[in-house]
């Protein structure tokens, strides 16, 4: 897939990154992410996803903007409330670049219906606020064989790991018990770093650039300033994956 | 000895992002955890008689203890444990 003069333009910055290159920004071009939620995470990662030139970015989510939203939802201003998140989040990626296709879904995502809402993703963003969808997302992505890339907040912390499917820890090998459901304080800019970390790791695979955060749990604690590692493992007993 | 790592709410309770003690499994190292530093006690027990832990993520070497054997999983010279809650938010 080619390049437009005006794309060689618009990524110029990134293209001149030798290892990143024409090759790599062609491969961004050819991708279509999905980005499962359209909240904190899902408006970093989505802006990022869109300046880069990812060429295709479906949103997904069933919620409206609410006032509550607006300390970490970028993507959704005053105006927005009370307007469908995927509408509002979709309307801002088009602007940010109207070089790429940007498919607005207003679904909840459930087990019945998440390998229709998937067809044809190449990968999906983890930007949901509950475990019950993310589990869902994380099986559907180890059905379709697509990475998954997964990132969650809390307070001042954040994490994000890179599931492969068949070469990686999933999510249920790290989490295997659902934690109860409950609203949880989310500092402003917790949601902005992970989900900006979550788009750089979509662009480094798409890219063939490595390390990935693979087989690696990511704890950012902003409160400490602090990042670490931990290593991870497959679980053969797992029931997701089965290591 | 063990090295284990502490994050979020397990940090604060302890005041150290790294603690080491000398424990023959996770049941062992749970009790001592509980014993030297009694702010970790409700954020890492939900009941002493049985032990009975919350719901968080303890990793032995990066597996979790729930695909191990649980509380009596062995720990050896040189383990890695990590503690940390399971967080959801978006």
């Amino acid at each position: 897939m080619t390049l437009t003069n005006r794309e060689l333009t618009r990524y110029d910055r990134q293209i001149r990154m030798q290892e990143f290159g024409k090759k790599g920004q062609e491969n961004l071009k050819k991708a279509h992410v999905v980005v499962a939620g359209a909240g904190g995470l899902g408006s970093s990662a989505g802006i990022y996803l869109a300046t880069s030139g990812i060429g295709h970015i479906s949103i997904i989510d069933h919620e409206a903007v609410e006032l509550s939203n607006l300390n970490r939802q970028i993507l959704h201003w005053e105006r927005d409330i009370g307007k469908s998140k995927v509408e509002s989040a979709v309307e801002k990626l088009r602007q940010i670049n109207s070089d790429i296709e940007v498919t607005d879904i207003e679904k909840e995502i459930k087990e019945e219906n998440v390998l229709e809402l998937l067809k044809g993703a190449d990968a999906i963003v983890d930007c949901m606020d509950n475990f019950h969808t993310r589990f869902i997302l994380n099986d559907a992505a180890l059905k379709l064989n697509i990475p998954f890339f997964h990132g969650a907040c809390y307070g001042f912390e954040g994490r994000a790991t890179t599931i492969i499917p068949k070469k990686t820890p999933c999510l249920r090998c790290i989490i295997p018990k659902s934690p109860p459901e409950k609203k949880v304080p989310i500092m402003s800019t917790t949601p902005g770093t992970i989900g900006t970390i979550q788009a750089t790791e979509v662009i480094k695979f798409f890219a063939g650039i490595k390390p990935l955060l693979t087989s690696k749990l990511l704890i950012y604690d902003s409160w400490y300033l602090t990042y670490d590692l931990i290593k991870i493992e497959r679980n053969r007993k797992c029931p997701s994956c089965g290591g | 000895m063990v090295t284990v790592r502490l994050f979020g709410v397990f940090r604060e309770a302890v005041g150290q992002k790294e603690v080491n003690i000398f424990s023959k499994n996770v049941r062992e190292l749970v009790e001592k955890l509980n014993s030297k530093h009694e702010k970790i006690v409700p954020f890492l027990i939900k009941n002493t008689d049985p032990l009975e832990l919350e719901d968080n993520i303890i990793l032995v070497n990066g597996r979790s203890i729930w695909f191990l054997d649980g509380l009596e999983t062995a720990l050896t010279d040189k383990d890695i444990v990590s503690i940390f809650s399971p967080i959801g938010g978006g």
